[in-house]
């Protein structure tokens, strides 16, 4: 009943004008930006992320969250059209999706991917209203050293899974929370980490460190290694699937979704392992296990159907508990941050309104996607023809607008380019940017909770490990640690391989 | 020509580790430790920054231990032209105004990809126009067009 009318409030939210109006805009923006080129969910959202800010709480949440299914599905496009997964939850429908479009069968590929994203949007914002309540309640029990063992989690989750060695992973999660700690300290008004430079005394901005580590490192690393990838596209006659494609993609879709609701609250997983995950095991439930990777539909509907489930489910710990598990995530709840949000069990209970708008302003977006992308495929073809050489100054140009209008000042700028550099330089190396992000957001949480742990038990380190919840994470976080240690030494190179070696 | 062969872990590691003993002893040196039951600025950052550098230790040990990886091939000045854009940006703001500063900017990011100069001239024409329209008229940007 009270998820009833909670999903009753937020349909009323999310159906009013301004924000359909905010929801229609993201999915549009979300997928005309996914499409092009070299720009990812992540970065779409970075550079969008000034403008967002200007909009009251709700209708940027909602505009954000609509950014972000819309990049996801221009991502598909493009894996499905021309083989480059703007995402790396796309790479795996381009398996089956491009040999389908090498056919002549672009348009059926494309609208699997469409209605199987729809269908999963659809029954995970469902499972998420179920959910969301419960949740909640247990996280209001949440003390501080609660906060610090999940965070902690976390951090080591999505360095467990993030690609590459692990081991390079959690020091990029470690320099994440160092760049996080420079600036004044909240408690006693020190300078921390700003090394004489005047500009660091309030710590990097959210949105300049997200624009400069995903909007513009991802230009300087393009510029530097050449866009992967040619533009070219093929002619597309039928765009509607047939009643015996529509057959073939449900089942399908439903265990996709089913695998991705369940993949995307891990930390750190979301999109990306649950599109892997799926592709796998529908191969192994197939008949006919041959014919993946040669242009089979289902090939295209499981996967696709579970990154909308766990990019969807991803939001889970962010709306119960506070904790970005993925990028885009984080970067949603540095957007709740400047609008003076603190994520969390709080939003739901205080402003019920902006948390089942967005929950429900989720299904709007899947329906807005469905009625948007099938009929204007062509167009998303057309984009696909745009040169890298022409969209390079129109995103530097945004990302120095945006860095600029954050605080009115220039220091934000010279800041940007000095991090889009490191990140350049990460990648270089074969490093992770998105562990960094993780911990340069969770950094300050991580030490204020740390300190509020130890200030209720007097010094006491023992207090994380003595309460029943805490005890059980850091237990969890240990164990992952000892097992990241065993798979290293066994030259695994992360939990991501396991599932990749599997397809 | 011959591929570049070298320990990337290697230098990851050593690069962690500077950073991290940079970090650690400037931390050290200006803030307070305080105690556990009252932990001071400087207890976390020391924490971290330590553990940062003994990471980056383990990372370069393992590294000299592996065998050596070829370099991806990287055209360093593209990346660089589009940071002096950036720079460049920073430098004119307050000083000359939007609609300068972002055809300098624009004209700058150009050239980090090859373009016949009439594509690069409309581009960017295109991009100040929409600058001075949608960032100026509609959404209020403090910057002033000239």
């Amino acid at each position: 009943m009270e998820t009833l009318q909670n999903l009753e409030l937020g349909l009323l939210t999310a159906l009013q004008w301004h924000n359909l109006v905010a929801c229609f805009t993201g999915a549009l923006l979300g997928t005309i930006i996914g499409i092009l080129p070299g720009v990812g969910a992540a970065a779409t959202i970075a550079l969008l992320m000034p403008t967002a800010v200007v909009l009251p709480a709700d209708t940027a949440l909602i505009m954000m969250a609509g950014i972000f299914y819309g990049a996801q599905y221009g991502g598909s496009i493009t894996a499905i059209l021309v083989n480059v997964p703007g995402e790396g939850s796309s790479a795996i429908t381009a398996l089956d999706g491009y040999n389908m479009a090498k056919q002549g069968r672009a348009g059926p590929a494309l609208a699997a991917a469409a209605i199987s994203s729809f269908i999963a949007g659809t029954l995970t914002a469902l499972i998420i209203a179920l959910f969301a309540a419960p949740l909640t309640r247990v996280a209001l029990s949440f003390g501080a050293p609660e906060y610090f063992a999940t965070m902690l989690l976390g951090l080591i989750f999505c360095a467990s899974i993030s690609g590459g060695s692990m081991l390079n992973a959690l020091a990029m999660v470690l320099f994440g929370i160092m760049l996080g700690l420079i600036g004044t300290d909240v408690f006693t008004v020190a300078s921390r980490f700003t090394f004489g430079i005047p500009a660091l005394r309030d710590g990097i901005d959210i949105v300049t460190f997200a624009i400069a580590l995903f909007g513009i490192s991802d230009i300087l690393i393009n510029l530097a290694t050449g866009l992967q990838g040619a533009a070219g596209s093929r002619a597309i006659d039928r765009v509607f699937p047939s009643r015996a494609d529509l057959g073939r993609i449900i089942m399908p879709s439903l265990r996709g979704t089913g695998i991705g609701a369940l993949m995307g609250v891990l930390p750190g997983g979301g999109a990306t392992l649950s599109s892997f995950a799926a592709y796998a095991i529908e191969k192994r439930v197939s008949r006919t296990p041959e014919k993946f990777g040669t242009g089979h539909i289902e090939g295209v509907a499981a996967p696709e159907a579970a990154n909308n489930a766990g990019a969807q489910t991803s939001f889970i710990p962010l709306l119960t508990l506070g904790i970005p598990g993925n990028a885009v995530t984080a970067l949603m709840a540095g957007a709740l941050m400047i609008q003076g949000i603190v994520p969390g069990p709080q939003v739901a209970i205080n402003q019920p309104q902006l948390f089942w708008g967005f929950i429900a302003s989720m299904w709007v977006g899947n329906v807005i996607l469905l009625v948007l992308n099938l009929p204007l495929v062509r167009i998303w073809v057309a984009l696909l023809r745009i040169p890298y050489a022409t969209l390079v100054p129109w995103i530097i140009v945004f990302a120095c607008v945006g860095a600029y209008s954050v605080n009115n000042n220039t220091a934000d700028v010279y800041m940007m380019a000095a991090i889009s550099v490191i990140g350049l330089l990460v990648v270089r190396f074969g490093c992770q940017p998105v562990p960094i992000l993780l911990g340069f957001i969770l950094g300050p949480l991580i030490e204020e909770n740390l300190r509020r742990s130890l200030v209720l038990s007097d010094g006491d380190f023992s207090v994380l490990f003595t309460r029943p919840i805490s005890g059980t994470l850091m237990a969890a976080s240990i164990l992952l640690l000892l097992l990241m240690a065993y798979l290293t030494r066994r030259k695994m190179v992360g939990f991501r391989k396991l599932v990749e070696d599997d397809v | 020509m011959t591929p570049h062969l070298y320990r990337q872990n290697l230098w990851v590691g050593l690069g962690c580790l500077t950073i991290g003993v940079v970090f650690a002893a400037n931390a050290w040196s200006s803030l307070e430790m305080g105690s556990p039951e009252n932990m001071g600025p400087g207890f976390l950052p020391v924490a971290v920054s330590l553990l940062f550098a003994f990471l980056g230790m383990i990372i370069a040990i393992k590294g000299y231990r592996e065998p050596p990886v070829e370099a991806p091939p990287m055209a360093l000045w593209r990346p660089a032209v589009a940071a002096a854009a950036i720079i460049l940006f920073g430098l004119m703001a307050e000083r000359f105004g939007l609609v300068p500063t972002v055809a300098a900017t624009a004209l700058v990011a150009s050239l980090a990809l090859p373009r016949k100069p009439y594509q690069i001239v409309l581009n960017v024409a295109a991009v100040v126009a929409f600058c001075a329209i949608v960032f100026n008229r509609i959404l209020g940007l403090s910057l002033p067009l000239f």
